[in-house]
Protein backbone atom coordinates (compact mmCIF):
# COMPACT_ATOMS: atom_id res chain seq x y z
CA UNK A 1 0.00 0.00 0.00
CA UNK A 2 1.68 3.17 -1.38
CA UNK A 3 1.01 6.56 0.29
CA UNK A 4 0.83 9.41 -1.17
CA UNK A 5 0.90 13.59 -0.39
CA UNK A 6 -2.48 13.52 -0.91
CA UNK A 7 -4.63 13.35 1.74
CA UNK A 8 -6.37 9.59 0.30
CA UNK A 9 -4.09 6.53 -0.23
CA UNK A 10 -2.99 4.52 -3.22
CA UNK A 11 -4.80 1.14 -3.00
CA UNK A 12 -5.27 -1.93 -4.76
CA UNK A 13 -7.83 -1.56 -7.43
CA UNK A 14 -11.23 -2.04 -7.03
CA UNK A 15 -11.32 -5.65 -8.91
CA UNK A 16 -8.34 -6.87 -7.39
CA UNK A 17 -10.08 -6.54 -3.98
CA UNK A 18 -13.03 -8.00 -5.14
CA UNK A 19 -11.56 -10.83 -6.36
CA UNK A 20 -9.64 -10.98 -2.53
CA UNK A 21 -12.60 -11.04 -0.13
CA UNK A 22 -14.67 -13.73 -2.49
CA UNK A 23 -11.18 -16.25 -2.75
CA UNK A 24 -8.60 -15.22 -0.76
CA UNK A 25 -7.65 -16.80 2.87
CA UNK A 26 -8.92 -15.02 6.04
CA UNK A 27 -5.64 -13.31 6.86
CA UNK A 28 -5.87 -12.16 3.20
CA UNK A 29 -9.55 -11.01 3.12
CA UNK A 30 -8.11 -9.34 6.68
CA UNK A 31 -5.22 -7.23 4.84
CA UNK A 32 -7.72 -6.11 2.03
CA UNK A 33 -10.61 -4.97 4.84
CA UNK A 34 -7.29 -2.70 6.57
CA UNK A 35 -6.45 -2.02 3.41
CA UNK A 36 -9.92 -0.84 2.78
CA UNK A 37 -10.86 1.13 5.95
CA UNK A 38 -8.10 2.67 5.70
CA UNK A 39 -9.00 4.15 2.26
CA UNK A 40 -12.46 4.56 4.09
CA UNK A 41 -13.34 7.34 1.85
CA UNK A 42 -12.52 6.35 -1.24
CA UNK A 43 -15.98 5.48 -2.78
CA UNK A 44 -15.37 2.88 -5.09
CA UNK A 45 -13.79 0.92 -2.57
CA UNK A 46 -17.16 1.48 -0.09
CA UNK A 47 -19.39 0.34 -3.61
CA UNK A 48 -17.32 -2.89 -3.65
CA UNK A 49 -17.98 -3.20 0.07
CA UNK A 50 -21.59 -2.84 -0.40
CA UNK A 51 -21.42 -4.72 -3.32
CA UNK A 52 -19.86 -7.91 -2.10
CA UNK A 53 -21.85 -8.21 1.26
CA UNK A 54 -25.30 -8.02 -0.84
CA UNK A 55 -24.19 -11.16 -2.39
CA UNK A 56 -23.99 -14.65 -0.43
CA UNK A 57 -20.20 -14.95 0.69
CA UNK A 58 -18.63 -18.39 0.76
CA UNK A 59 -17.14 -18.15 4.31
CA UNK A 60 -18.84 -19.27 7.13
CA UNK A 61 -17.75 -16.14 8.91
CA UNK A 62 -20.13 -14.41 6.68
CA UNK A 63 -23.50 -15.99 6.53
CA UNK A 64 -26.30 -13.92 8.71
CA UNK A 65 -29.17 -15.90 9.76
CA UNK A 66 -32.50 -14.38 11.27
CA UNK A 67 -33.18 -14.86 14.69
CA UNK A 68 -36.64 -13.96 15.88
CA UNK A 69 -38.77 -14.58 18.69
CA UNK A 70 -42.05 -13.12 19.39
CA UNK A 71 -43.64 -12.70 22.90
CA UNK A 72 -46.75 -12.61 24.29
CA UNK A 73 -48.10 -9.62 26.70
CA UNK A 74 -51.32 -10.96 27.49
CA UNK A 75 -53.05 -7.72 27.14
CA UNK A 76 -50.93 -6.39 30.19
CA UNK A 77 -48.56 -4.03 29.90
CA UNK A 78 -45.22 -6.17 31.03
CA UNK A 79 -42.52 -6.40 28.78
CA UNK A 80 -41.89 -8.53 27.11
CA UNK A 81 -44.31 -11.19 28.45
CA UNK A 82 -43.70 -14.63 27.60
CA UNK A 83 -42.43 -16.10 24.30
CA UNK A 84 -44.64 -17.70 22.18
CA UNK A 85 -42.81 -17.99 19.01
CA UNK A 86 -39.07 -18.57 18.18
CA UNK A 87 -37.08 -19.21 14.93
CA UNK A 88 -38.27 -22.06 13.06
CA UNK A 89 -41.05 -22.56 14.86
CA UNK A 90 -44.27 -23.43 12.91
CA UNK A 91 -46.82 -20.85 13.31
CA UNK A 92 -49.19 -20.53 16.04
CA UNK A 93 -52.73 -19.62 14.63
CA UNK A 94 -52.64 -16.39 16.77
CA UNK A 95 -52.83 -13.88 13.67
CA UNK A 96 -51.04 -11.43 15.56
CA UNK A 97 -48.03 -13.29 16.81
CA UNK A 98 -47.85 -15.12 13.65
CA UNK A 99 -48.01 -11.55 11.69
CA UNK A 100 -45.17 -10.13 13.68
CA UNK A 101 -43.19 -13.05 13.20
CA UNK A 102 -43.69 -12.99 9.23
CA UNK A 103 -43.31 -8.92 9.09
CA UNK A 104 -40.21 -9.48 11.10
CA UNK A 105 -38.76 -12.18 8.43
CA UNK A 106 -39.48 -9.95 5.31
CA UNK A 107 -38.16 -6.73 7.56
CA UNK A 108 -34.85 -8.47 8.00
CA UNK A 109 -34.74 -10.22 4.40
CA UNK A 110 -35.10 -6.64 2.64
CA UNK A 111 -32.61 -5.49 4.59
CA UNK A 112 -29.88 -8.30 4.16
CA UNK A 113 -30.73 -9.36 1.15
CA UNK A 114 -30.84 -5.71 -0.94
CA UNK A 115 -28.48 -4.11 1.56
CA UNK A 116 -26.26 -6.47 2.85
CA UNK A 117 -27.26 -5.68 6.64
CA UNK A 118 -27.98 -8.16 9.18
CA UNK A 119 -30.17 -7.48 11.62
CA UNK A 120 -31.37 -4.06 13.40
CA UNK A 121 -27.90 -3.96 14.51
CA UNK A 122 -25.71 -5.06 11.53
CA UNK A 123 -24.60 -7.80 14.01
CA UNK A 124 -27.45 -10.44 13.53
CA UNK A 125 -29.18 -9.48 16.77
CA UNK A 126 -32.10 -11.59 17.92
CA UNK A 127 -35.56 -9.44 16.48
CA UNK A 128 -38.04 -9.19 19.50
CA UNK A 129 -41.49 -8.59 19.46
CA UNK A 130 -44.48 -8.19 21.54
CA UNK A 131 -47.53 -8.82 20.88
CA UNK A 132 -51.18 -8.43 22.54
CA UNK A 133 -49.69 -5.08 24.21
CA UNK A 134 -52.21 -3.69 26.65
CA UNK A 135 -56.57 -3.71 26.08
CA UNK A 136 -57.75 -1.23 23.65
CA UNK A 137 -53.77 -0.20 22.55
CA UNK A 138 -54.26 1.40 19.82
CA UNK A 139 -50.47 1.88 18.71
CA UNK A 140 -47.22 0.42 17.96
CA UNK A 141 -43.80 0.60 19.10
CA UNK A 142 -39.94 0.23 19.47
CA UNK A 143 -38.82 0.38 23.33
CA UNK A 144 -35.54 0.54 22.24
CA UNK A 145 -34.46 -3.63 22.48
CA UNK A 146 -38.06 -4.80 20.61
CA UNK A 147 -41.28 -4.22 18.84
CA UNK A 148 -44.16 -3.71 20.46
CA UNK A 149 -47.56 -4.13 18.91
CA UNK A 150 -51.34 -3.54 20.04
CA UNK A 151 -54.37 -4.86 19.36
CA UNK A 152 -56.01 -2.39 18.28
CA UNK A 153 -59.31 -1.21 20.00
CA UNK A 154 -60.49 -4.93 20.25
CA UNK A 155 -62.29 -4.07 23.43
CA UNK A 156 -64.77 -2.27 21.44
CA UNK A 157 -68.15 -3.88 20.21
CA UNK A 158 -67.28 -4.21 16.22
CA UNK A 159 -69.81 -1.47 15.07
CA UNK A 160 -67.87 1.06 17.16
CA UNK A 161 -64.34 -0.77 16.48
CA UNK A 162 -61.77 1.72 14.41
CA UNK A 163 -58.48 -0.09 14.75
CA UNK A 164 -57.57 -3.90 13.93
CA UNK A 165 -54.36 -5.31 15.39
CA UNK A 166 -51.11 -3.17 14.75
CA UNK A 167 -49.46 -6.45 13.17
CA UNK A 168 -51.77 -6.35 10.09
CA UNK A 169 -49.91 -4.24 8.25
CA UNK A 170 -46.21 -5.30 7.45
CA UNK A 171 -44.94 -1.81 6.72
CA UNK A 172 -46.07 -1.23 10.26
CA UNK A 173 -43.75 -3.95 11.56
CA UNK A 174 -41.08 -2.32 8.90
CA UNK A 175 -41.59 0.56 10.15
CA UNK A 176 -40.59 -0.30 13.76
CA UNK A 177 -37.54 -2.50 13.45
CA UNK A 178 -36.26 0.67 10.99
CA UNK A 179 -36.34 2.71 14.19
CA UNK A 180 -34.21 0.21 15.36
CA UNK A 181 -32.19 0.37 12.21
CA UNK A 182 -31.75 3.85 13.00
CA UNK A 183 -30.98 3.97 16.44
CA UNK A 184 -27.84 1.63 15.58
CA UNK A 185 -27.26 4.21 12.77
CA UNK A 186 -27.87 8.12 12.27
CA UNK A 187 -29.44 7.95 15.60
CA UNK A 188 -31.58 10.83 14.26
CA UNK A 189 -32.87 12.40 17.71
CA UNK A 190 -36.72 12.09 17.74
CA UNK A 191 -37.76 15.83 17.75
CA UNK A 192 -38.31 18.51 15.37
CA UNK A 193 -37.04 17.74 11.67
CA UNK A 194 -34.28 15.14 12.86
CA UNK A 195 -37.72 13.22 14.66
CA UNK A 196 -39.27 14.06 11.51
CA UNK A 197 -36.98 12.38 9.37
CA UNK A 198 -36.33 9.37 11.63
CA UNK A 199 -39.98 8.75 11.27
CA UNK A 200 -40.03 9.06 7.33
CA UNK A 201 -37.24 6.67 7.70
CA UNK A 202 -39.35 4.48 9.26
CA UNK A 203 -41.79 4.63 6.80
CA UNK A 204 -39.47 4.66 3.52
CA UNK A 205 -38.11 1.23 4.54
CA UNK A 206 -41.88 0.19 5.86
CA UNK A 207 -43.31 0.87 2.39
CA UNK A 208 -40.51 -0.79 0.87
CA UNK A 209 -40.85 -4.30 2.63
CA UNK A 210 -44.29 -4.06 1.52
CA UNK A 211 -43.64 -3.24 -1.99
CA UNK A 212 -41.34 -6.21 -2.21
CA UNK A 213 -43.37 -8.66 -0.68
CA UNK A 214 -45.80 -7.81 -3.10
CA UNK A 215 -43.64 -7.39 -6.05
CA UNK A 216 -45.04 -3.94 -6.51
CA UNK A 217 -42.96 -1.39 -8.31
CA UNK A 218 -42.70 1.96 -7.46
CA UNK A 219 -45.28 3.10 -9.95
CA UNK A 220 -47.82 0.31 -8.49
CA UNK A 221 -47.66 0.77 -5.18
CA UNK A 222 -50.53 2.57 -3.47
CA UNK A 223 -47.74 4.54 -1.23
CA UNK A 224 -50.26 4.38 1.84
CA UNK A 225 -48.71 3.15 5.65
CA UNK A 226 -50.65 1.28 7.49
CA UNK A 227 -53.43 -0.01 5.21
CA UNK A 228 -55.59 -2.77 6.06
CA UNK A 229 -54.88 -1.32 10.04
CA UNK A 230 -58.75 0.90 10.00
CA UNK A 231 -61.83 -1.47 10.30
CA UNK A 232 -64.58 -0.77 7.43
CA UNK A 233 -65.85 2.02 10.26
CA UNK A 234 -63.19 4.23 9.06
CA UNK A 235 -63.27 6.42 5.85
CA UNK A 236 -59.48 6.09 4.84
CA UNK A 237 -57.11 4.42 3.46
CA UNK A 238 -54.25 4.03 6.01
CA UNK A 239 -52.46 6.13 8.39
CA UNK A 240 -50.36 7.85 6.01
CA UNK A 241 -49.73 8.61 2.68
CA UNK A 242 -46.24 9.12 0.77
CA UNK A 243 -47.58 10.14 -2.28
CA UNK A 244 -49.90 12.18 -1.22
CA UNK A 245 -49.71 13.39 2.65
CA UNK A 246 -52.54 14.48 3.99
CA UNK A 247 -54.85 12.32 2.01
CA UNK A 248 -54.31 9.37 3.61
CA UNK A 249 -58.04 9.20 6.08
CA UNK A 250 -61.25 11.60 6.58
CA UNK A 251 -63.06 10.44 9.49
CA UNK A 252 -65.91 12.12 11.58
CA UNK A 253 -64.07 10.46 14.61
CA UNK A 254 -60.37 10.48 13.71
CA UNK A 255 -60.28 13.66 12.00
CA UNK A 256 -58.49 14.47 8.77
CA UNK A 257 -54.72 13.22 8.13
CA UNK A 258 -52.90 16.17 9.25
CA UNK A 259 -49.59 15.56 6.95
CA UNK A 260 -48.29 18.44 5.24
CA UNK A 261 -46.38 17.20 1.77
CA UNK A 262 -44.70 20.43 1.13
CA UNK A 263 -42.23 22.71 3.20
CA UNK A 264 -44.74 25.58 3.12
CA UNK A 265 -47.11 23.45 5.49
CA UNK A 266 -44.44 22.54 7.94
CA UNK A 267 -46.31 22.67 11.13
CA UNK A 268 -44.39 24.16 13.74
CA UNK A 269 -46.62 22.11 17.20
CA UNK A 270 -44.94 21.62 20.15
CA UNK A 271 -47.43 18.46 20.17
CA UNK A 272 -45.95 15.06 19.08
CA UNK A 273 -42.34 15.85 20.05
CA UNK A 274 -42.59 18.99 17.55
CA UNK A 275 -45.11 17.16 15.00
CA UNK A 276 -42.35 14.34 14.08
CA UNK A 277 -45.41 12.07 13.38
CA UNK A 278 -46.92 14.97 11.20
CA UNK A 279 -44.02 16.64 9.19
CA UNK A 280 -42.79 13.25 8.23
CA UNK A 281 -44.60 14.10 5.49
CA UNK A 282 -42.43 15.95 3.55
CA UNK A 283 -39.40 13.64 3.15
CA UNK A 284 -42.07 10.98 2.82
CA UNK A 285 -42.75 12.84 -0.40
CA UNK A 286 -39.14 13.35 -1.17
CA UNK A 287 -38.10 9.75 -1.32
CA UNK A 288 -41.76 9.06 -3.26
CA UNK A 289 -40.95 11.52 -6.01
CA UNK A 290 -37.50 10.22 -6.28
CA UNK A 291 -38.34 6.92 -6.46
CA UNK A 292 -41.13 7.45 -9.11
CA UNK A 293 -38.66 9.30 -11.05
CA UNK A 294 -36.22 6.65 -11.39
CA UNK A 295 -39.20 3.47 -11.65
CA UNK A 296 -38.69 -0.04 -10.93
CA UNK A 297 -38.70 -1.85 -7.84
CA UNK A 298 -37.77 1.47 -5.53
CA UNK A 299 -36.14 -0.82 -3.27
CA UNK A 300 -33.16 -1.20 -5.63
CA UNK A 301 -31.92 2.29 -6.57
CA UNK A 302 -34.20 4.80 -4.13
CA UNK A 303 -34.11 2.72 -1.14
CA UNK A 304 -30.36 1.99 -1.45
CA UNK A 305 -29.39 5.89 -1.33
CA UNK A 306 -31.53 6.47 1.02
CA UNK A 307 -30.11 3.55 2.94
CA UNK A 308 -26.83 4.20 2.44
CA UNK A 309 -27.63 7.93 3.63
CA UNK A 310 -28.82 6.64 6.92
CA UNK A 311 -25.96 4.34 7.62
CA UNK A 312 -22.86 6.49 6.77
CA UNK A 313 -23.97 9.95 6.28
CA UNK A 314 -26.75 11.40 8.28
CA UNK A 315 -26.33 12.85 11.81
CA UNK A 316 -28.22 12.72 14.78
CA UNK A 317 -29.57 16.36 14.50
CA UNK A 318 -29.64 15.99 10.66
CA UNK A 319 -32.54 18.62 9.03
CA UNK A 320 -34.56 18.42 6.26
CA UNK A 321 -32.19 20.38 4.29
CA UNK A 322 -29.23 18.40 5.44
CA UNK A 323 -31.09 15.11 4.22
CA UNK A 324 -31.60 16.15 0.83
CA UNK A 325 -28.06 17.36 0.27
CA UNK A 326 -26.47 14.18 1.72
CA UNK A 327 -28.99 12.20 0.00
CA UNK A 328 -27.55 14.01 -3.51
CA UNK A 329 -24.64 13.23 -2.43
CA UNK A 330 -25.15 9.80 -1.63
CA UNK A 331 -26.60 9.20 -5.05
CA UNK A 332 -23.76 10.69 -6.44
CA UNK A 333 -21.34 8.29 -5.02
CA UNK A 334 -22.93 5.47 -5.84
CA UNK A 335 -24.20 6.23 -9.39
CA UNK A 336 -22.11 9.27 -10.69
CA UNK A 337 -21.99 12.67 -10.62
CA UNK A 338 -24.74 13.68 -12.79
CA UNK A 339 -26.44 10.59 -13.26
CA UNK A 340 -29.97 10.11 -13.95
CA UNK A 341 -30.12 8.85 -9.88
CA UNK A 342 -28.83 12.06 -8.43
CA UNK A 343 -31.10 13.85 -10.79
CA UNK A 344 -34.20 12.11 -8.93
CA UNK A 345 -32.97 12.84 -6.04
CA UNK A 346 -32.82 17.02 -6.59
CA UNK A 347 -35.91 16.23 -8.01
CA UNK A 348 -37.72 14.43 -5.30
CA UNK A 349 -36.81 17.41 -2.77
CA UNK A 350 -37.12 20.25 -4.82
CA UNK A 351 -41.00 18.73 -5.16
CA UNK A 352 -41.27 19.35 -1.48
CA UNK A 353 -39.58 23.38 -1.59
CA UNK A 354 -36.08 22.02 -0.64
CA UNK A 355 -33.16 22.55 -2.76
CA UNK A 356 -29.98 20.81 -2.92
CA UNK A 357 -27.05 23.33 -1.60
CA UNK A 358 -24.69 21.87 -4.73
CA UNK A 359 -20.85 21.69 -3.49
CA UNK A 360 -21.80 21.11 -0.39
CA UNK A 361 -21.08 18.18 1.44
CA UNK A 362 -21.42 18.80 5.23
CA UNK A 363 -17.49 18.87 5.35
CA UNK A 364 -17.61 22.15 3.59
CA UNK A 365 -15.55 20.54 0.61
CA UNK A 366 -16.67 20.50 -3.31
CA UNK A 367 -16.03 17.42 -5.41
CA UNK A 368 -12.65 16.61 -6.56
CA UNK A 369 -11.54 15.44 -10.07
CA UNK A 370 -12.88 12.13 -9.37
CA UNK A 371 -15.75 12.66 -7.46
CA UNK A 372 -14.25 12.83 -4.22
CA UNK A 373 -16.07 14.41 -1.86
CA UNK A 374 -13.91 15.12 1.07
CA UNK A 375 -14.31 14.59 4.36
CA UNK A 376 -17.69 13.27 5.75
CA UNK A 377 -16.75 11.88 9.11
CA UNK A 378 -18.87 8.70 7.44
CA UNK A 379 -18.34 5.39 9.19
CA UNK A 380 -16.40 2.05 6.85
CA UNK A 381 -19.15 -0.20 5.21
CA UNK A 382 -21.53 -2.19 7.05
CA UNK A 383 -18.92 -5.45 6.05
CA UNK A 384 -16.31 -3.60 6.50
CA UNK A 385 -17.02 -2.95 10.61
CA UNK A 386 -18.61 -6.17 10.61
CA UNK A 387 -14.93 -7.22 10.25
CA UNK A 388 -13.37 -4.25 11.80
CA UNK A 389 -14.72 -5.94 14.93
CA UNK A 390 -13.95 -9.20 14.30
CA UNK A 391 -10.38 -8.53 13.31
CA UNK A 392 -9.96 -5.90 16.75
CA UNK A 393 -11.56 -8.86 18.85
CA UNK A 394 -14.86 -5.78 19.53
CA UNK B 1 -64.20 17.52 39.06
CA UNK B 2 -63.39 18.17 35.81
CA UNK B 3 -60.68 15.96 33.89
CA UNK B 4 -59.49 16.90 30.58
CA UNK B 5 -56.89 15.26 28.57
CA UNK B 6 -55.07 15.62 25.74
CA UNK B 7 -53.23 12.80 23.79
CA UNK B 8 -50.66 13.13 20.67
CA UNK B 9 -47.74 11.23 19.38
CA UNK B 10 -48.15 7.14 19.17
CA UNK B 11 -47.72 5.59 15.41
CA UNK B 12 -50.42 7.74 13.89
CA UNK B 13 -49.32 10.71 15.76
CA UNK B 14 -53.31 11.90 15.85
CA UNK B 15 -54.90 14.37 18.45
CA UNK B 16 -56.84 12.47 20.60
CA UNK B 17 -59.44 15.03 23.33
CA UNK B 18 -61.42 14.49 25.73
CA UNK B 19 -63.26 15.84 28.85
CA UNK B 20 -65.13 14.32 31.67
CA UNK B 21 -67.45 15.72 33.87
CA UNK B 22 -67.55 13.30 37.03
CA UNK B 23 -70.67 14.50 38.04
CA UNK B 24 -72.26 13.58 34.99
CA UNK B 25 -71.07 9.67 35.16
CA UNK B 26 -72.88 7.35 37.21
CA UNK B 27 -71.85 7.97 40.73
CA UNK B 28 -70.17 4.47 40.93
CA UNK B 29 -67.57 5.33 38.08
CA UNK B 30 -67.73 8.86 39.40
CA UNK B 31 -66.20 7.50 43.09
CA UNK B 32 -63.67 4.98 40.91
CA UNK B 33 -62.29 7.91 38.93
CA UNK B 34 -62.34 10.06 42.03
CA UNK B 35 -60.08 7.55 43.57
CA UNK B 36 -58.27 7.49 40.61
CA UNK B 37 -56.96 10.68 40.93
CA UNK B 38 -56.30 10.78 44.33
CA UNK B 39 -54.57 7.69 44.16
CA UNK B 40 -52.12 9.53 41.52
CA UNK B 41 -51.33 12.91 44.05
CA UNK B 42 -52.20 14.95 41.14
CA UNK B 43 -51.99 17.90 42.18
CA UNK B 44 -48.35 17.06 43.83
CA UNK B 45 -47.15 15.73 40.22
CA UNK B 46 -44.41 18.01 38.65
CA UNK B 47 -46.21 20.17 35.45
CA UNK B 48 -43.74 17.64 33.44
CA UNK B 49 -43.02 14.37 33.86
CA UNK B 50 -39.55 13.25 31.10
CA UNK B 51 -38.07 9.85 30.83
CA UNK B 52 -36.93 9.88 26.86
CA UNK B 53 -38.30 10.30 23.57
CA UNK B 54 -40.31 7.30 23.38
CA UNK B 55 -40.56 6.35 19.64
CA UNK B 56 -44.11 5.84 18.45
CA UNK B 57 -45.04 6.49 22.06
CA UNK B 58 -48.19 8.37 23.13
CA UNK B 59 -47.89 11.96 24.71
CA UNK B 60 -50.80 13.07 27.67
CA UNK B 61 -51.59 16.54 29.12
CA UNK B 62 -53.92 16.19 31.67
CA UNK B 63 -55.98 18.91 33.78
CA UNK B 64 -57.53 18.17 36.80
CA UNK B 65 -59.97 21.40 37.91
CA UNK B 66 -61.77 21.05 41.56
CA UNK B 67 -63.81 23.94 43.23
CA UNK B 68 -60.72 24.70 44.90
CA UNK B 69 -58.20 24.29 42.20
CA UNK B 70 -56.63 23.20 38.88
CA UNK B 71 -53.31 21.63 37.75
CA UNK B 72 -51.76 19.74 34.79
CA UNK B 73 -49.37 17.45 33.87
CA UNK B 74 -47.49 16.66 31.13
CA UNK B 75 -46.37 13.72 30.54
CA UNK B 76 -45.59 10.34 27.90
CA UNK B 77 -46.39 6.98 28.08
CA UNK B 78 -43.02 6.01 29.24
CA UNK B 79 -42.71 8.59 32.34
CA UNK B 80 -46.15 8.71 33.78
CA UNK B 81 -46.33 6.04 36.78
CA UNK B 82 -48.10 3.25 37.43
CA UNK B 83 -50.97 4.73 38.85
CA UNK B 84 -51.11 8.34 36.18
CA UNK B 85 -50.75 5.14 33.50
CA UNK B 86 -53.79 3.90 35.27
CA UNK B 87 -55.88 7.02 35.00
CA UNK B 88 -54.60 7.75 31.42
CA UNK B 89 -55.98 4.33 30.64
CA UNK B 90 -59.09 4.97 32.09
CA UNK B 91 -59.55 8.45 30.18
CA UNK B 92 -58.81 7.20 26.52
CA UNK B 93 -61.71 4.28 27.25
CA UNK B 94 -64.21 7.16 28.24
CA UNK B 95 -62.82 9.27 25.33
CA UNK B 96 -63.94 6.50 22.82
CA UNK B 97 -67.14 6.50 24.32
CA UNK B 98 -67.93 9.42 26.51
CA UNK B 99 -69.82 12.24 24.88
CA UNK B 100 -69.38 16.08 26.55
CA UNK B 101 -70.74 19.60 27.65
CA UNK B 102 -69.52 22.17 26.76
CA UNK B 103 -66.97 22.11 23.84
CA UNK B 104 -63.52 20.80 24.73
CA UNK B 105 -61.66 24.20 23.45
CA UNK B 106 -63.64 26.28 25.74
CA UNK B 107 -63.23 24.58 29.15
CA UNK B 108 -59.03 23.91 28.17
CA UNK B 109 -58.90 27.71 27.50
CA UNK B 110 -60.91 28.68 30.57
CA UNK B 111 -58.50 30.67 33.05
CA UNK B 112 -57.56 28.92 35.95
CA UNK B 113 -59.74 30.11 38.57
CA UNK B 114 -62.14 28.16 41.23
CA UNK B 115 -64.55 26.61 38.90
CA UNK B 116 -68.30 26.36 39.68
CA UNK B 117 -70.36 23.58 40.39
CA UNK B 118 -70.99 21.47 37.16
CA UNK B 119 -74.41 22.25 35.75
CA UNK B 120 -76.74 18.87 35.15
CA UNK B 121 -77.04 17.81 31.82
CA UNK B 122 -79.78 18.72 29.44
CA UNK B 123 -81.78 16.61 27.47
CA UNK B 124 -80.15 18.60 24.38
CA UNK B 125 -77.81 15.84 22.41
CA UNK B 126 -74.25 16.43 23.09
CA UNK B 127 -71.12 17.15 20.61
CA UNK B 128 -68.65 14.17 20.44
CA UNK B 129 -65.76 15.17 22.66
CA UNK B 130 -63.69 12.47 22.08
CA UNK B 131 -61.70 12.91 18.91
CA UNK B 132 -60.47 16.23 17.38
CA UNK B 133 -61.98 17.51 13.92
CA UNK B 134 -58.72 18.94 11.91
CA UNK B 135 -56.46 20.60 14.70
CA UNK B 136 -53.63 21.06 11.74
CA UNK B 137 -52.57 23.73 13.21
CA UNK B 138 -54.11 23.66 16.20
CA UNK B 139 -51.85 23.91 18.85
CA UNK B 140 -53.03 23.96 22.97
CA UNK B 141 -49.81 23.87 24.08
CA UNK B 142 -48.47 27.05 25.57
CA UNK B 143 -45.96 28.95 23.56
Amino acid sequence: MCIREHVYQCIIPPHMLEQIMAQGTPEQRDHAVQNIVAAERFRTQRRVMAEFAATPAPSALISPEKQRIVYNAQNRTNLPGVPVRSEGQPPTGDPAVDEAYDGAGVTYDLFNVIYGRNSIDDRGMRIESTVHYGVGYDNAFWNGQRMVYGDGDEDLPQDQRLFNRFTIAVDIIGHELTHGVTQYEAGLIYRNQPGALNESMSDVFGILVKQRALGQTAVESDWVIGGGLFTPNVNGAGIRSMKAPGTAYNDPILGRDPQPGHMRDYNNTLEDNGGVHINSGIPNRAFYVTAVELGGFAWEKAGRIWYVALRDKLRSASNFAEAADLTWQTAGELYGRGSLEQQAVRAGWAEVGILISEGGDGGGNGGDDDGYQGPSGCLPTLLTRAWVRYVLGR
Amino acid sequence: MRIYMERSGGFMGRKVKTAVDTSALPAEEAHNLHEMVDETHFFELPPVLEDGEGVDRFQYKVTVETMERRHTVETSEIAAPLELQMLLRRLTLLARTQSMRPSVSDVLDAPATPTTPATPPTDEPAPTASEDDAGLNEDTSET
